[in-house]
């Protein structure tokens, strides 16, 4: 099973610094900050105490900034279009060949971008992703026929 | 090849076949696993059984629009194409472990969920439908089979099915081959080596039956009566005894030591140091796809069938394996309620060809029907009974085009004859296996 990885942090309610441990939403100040925004109705579990530092597992990375180019961005389209079947889990490389063996003729410009670039062709983790600007995110659907819904909802600040 | 001496006649030499082992498909050693869930495999089945569906549409209606669940419109007639979810009210569920209030534990039947109340549900990437109408019946159906539907979206947000589609029987890759000899092919399966209330007469008799040994009793003398203390060990003194005459191909089932996911790996050779010196023996995987003298067998050790059992019913194990084939899948219900490896790129179960003979060990008794399909496809069907229980085997005899199909019951006076009393030559005896 996967590794506890620093998404997780996502999930939880963050605490920053100096500012209570409550239901009160962050302040979204500023570019960067080292807590993440706390979804407001996402759904959390969890204690609400300071997190521990980050679980990362040796394919995640701290993703602390979240400055991402034009590249990046052309990467994480590719990510999310439905077309190529679900993102998670896999690395871009390998879903980019998998679209490539179903005959689903994945662009040309997503693989030179991963095979230049390697530290590009990484597990994509979408939850981390900072909204580009003050938009709804669209709803990751269900990708398996299951009962469990992975709901996650982020409001324009 | 083995010569044999019947009563001072002409040694009679044991057939050869081309054997061809096409398990490749069902290998996991070059799977890495990083940790992907089951998304990815329900991902490439649907791509695949769908791309297969939207070539068959046109054919089957040729003019009604194929669309997407999420672009439904209320009252217009189209066609989806989606993987099955059936909701059933007694599959037991994780979750009701962590219920807030527990009434006492309900029986839950093990044997079958199934209730008046399941039904269906179609999803694709972009959403999920309920279904409605008689057209689909949830008791025949399970979750992960993929099918296109004719119907029209009701008002209330569900699907009426007026007809369906199923992928059908895959196209077998060449016809039945004429075979100038017959030959026999031996299915055992349920052996149970070891098991407490396990006639090991019973597999001998077998044993020397398939060697020619028959009557023979120098075999398993009394010295070798001690080294029995394993089961693994007295199987592969049986193993040995068969391999040194006849090929052999073993599988892996739900209770050997081999993984528990489908699809099973070989066991390992290590376990038979005896027979696995022979070029005879193959370790094979759960499912099994081989080729013999270009007839195409493809089985398994039963999981897939006892699953499709509790969440579905049908009127014999038959017509499960007919519905199998029919869906273009071996095991639908993996990876829901049944281990599964999660592949990323490629789904195994899926058919590509249509073997010729289509088998399914560990049931509870010998079965077997022909059945075809619409381009002249032929399979024989076969369910091979637990050998622990039954001492039953089945043979196949494989003769011009056609197969006969038998069983032979080791153990019981009054279905078995020995060749030397019969005063037959061995070869007229094989003969006299009537289909």
């Amino acid at each position: 099973m996967a590794t506890a990885r620093a998404d997780m942090k996502g999930y939880f309610k963050q605490k920053k610094k100096g500012s209570n441990a409550g239901t009160s939403k962050p302040s979204s100040k500023g570019g960067k900050s080292t807590a993440k925004k706390t979804p407001s109705s996402s759904a959390s579990v969890g204690p609400d105490v300071v997190q521990p530092p980050a679980l990362v597992s040796h394919h995640g990375s701290l993703d602390l900034q979240d400055e991402h180019d034009a590249k990046e961005e052309v990467l994480r389209q590719f990510d999310m279009n439905m077309a190529y079947g679900p993102c998670i889990g896999m690395r871009r490389l390998e879903r980019w060949n998998r679209a490539y063996k179903l005959g689903l003729n994945p662009p040309k410009e997503v693989e030179d971008l991963l095979k230049a670039n390697k530290h590009t062709n990484i597990l994509p983790q979408p939850w981390k992703w900072k909204k580009a600007n003050k938009e709804k995110q669209h709803f990751i659907l269900p990708d398996s026929p299951s009962h469990t819904i992975y709901t996650y909802m982020s409001n324009s600040e | 090849m083995e010569a044999m001496e019947v009563d001072g006649e002409q040694p009679i030499h044991r057939k050869q076949s081309n054997y061809q082992n096409l398990d490749e498909v069902f290998l996991i050693q070059n799977e890495v696993y990083r940790g992907q869930q089951y998304s990815h495999i329900y991902f490439a089945r649907l791509h695949l059984m769908r791309t297969l569906l939207h070539s068959l549409v046109p054919h089957w209606k040729p003019h009604i629009p194929v669309c997407t669940i999420l672009g439904l419109e209320e009252g217009q007639e189209c066609i989806i194409v989606g993987t099955l979810y059936k909701h059933m009210k007694l599959k037991p569920c994780i979750l009701d472990e962590y219920a807030k209030e527990r009434s006492a534990t309900p029986l839950v039947n093990p044997h079958n969920f199934m209730h008046a109340d399941d039904h269906l549900v179609l999803e694709d990437e972009s959403g999920r439908v309920k279904l409605e109408g008689t057209a689909l019946l949830p008791s025949a159906y399970v979750t992960g089979v993929v099918v296109a539907l004719l119907g029209k979206a009701t008002g209330a947000g569900s699907f009426l099915v007026q007809d369906f589609l199923e992928a059908g029987l895959p196209p077998q890759i060449q016809k039945l081959p004429k075979l100038s000899d017959d030959k026999y092919v031996v299915f055992v399966s349920g052996l149970n080596v070891g098991g407490s209330t396990t006639n090991p007469l019973q597999f001998q008799l077998l044993i020397d039956h398939i060697t020619g040994h028959l009557g023979d009793e120098k075999n398993l003398g009394s010295k070798d009566q001690s080294r029995l203390f394993e089961p693994i060990k007295e199987l592969d003194i049986s193993l040995t005894q068969i391999a040194a005459g006849v090929s052999l191909d073993l599988m892996p089932g739900a209770n050997d030591p081999a993984n528990f996911s489908l699809p099973q790996q070989s066991l390992n050779r290590c376990l038979f140091p005896g027979s696995s010196v022979y070029n005879t023996f193959r370790s094979c995987t759960n499912p099994h796809f081989f080729e013999l003298d270009n007839i195409r067998f493809l089985g398994t050790s039963g999981q897939n069938i006892e699953d499709l059992e509790k969440y579905s019913e049908a009127k014999d194990k038959l017509e499960f394996m007919e519905r199998t084939l029919r869906w273009r899948h071996i095991a639908p219900t993996a990876p829901n309620t049944l281990g599964c490896y999660p592949f990323t790129d490629r789904d195994p179960f899926v058919l590509e060809s249509c073997p010729h003979v289509y088998f399914v060990g560990n049931q509870d008794k010998y079965e077997s029907r022909l059945i075809d399909g619409p381009e002249g496809q032929v399979t024989q069907l076969i369910c091979i009974p637990k050998f622990s229980e039954t001492g039953v085997a089945v043979v196949v005899r494989c003769y011009h085009s056609s197969f006969f199909t038998n069983y032979q019951k080791y153990g019981n006076p009054h279905c078995h004859v020995k060749p030397e009393e019969s005063g037959m030559p061995y070869a007229q005896f094989w003969d006299s296996i009537q289909p």
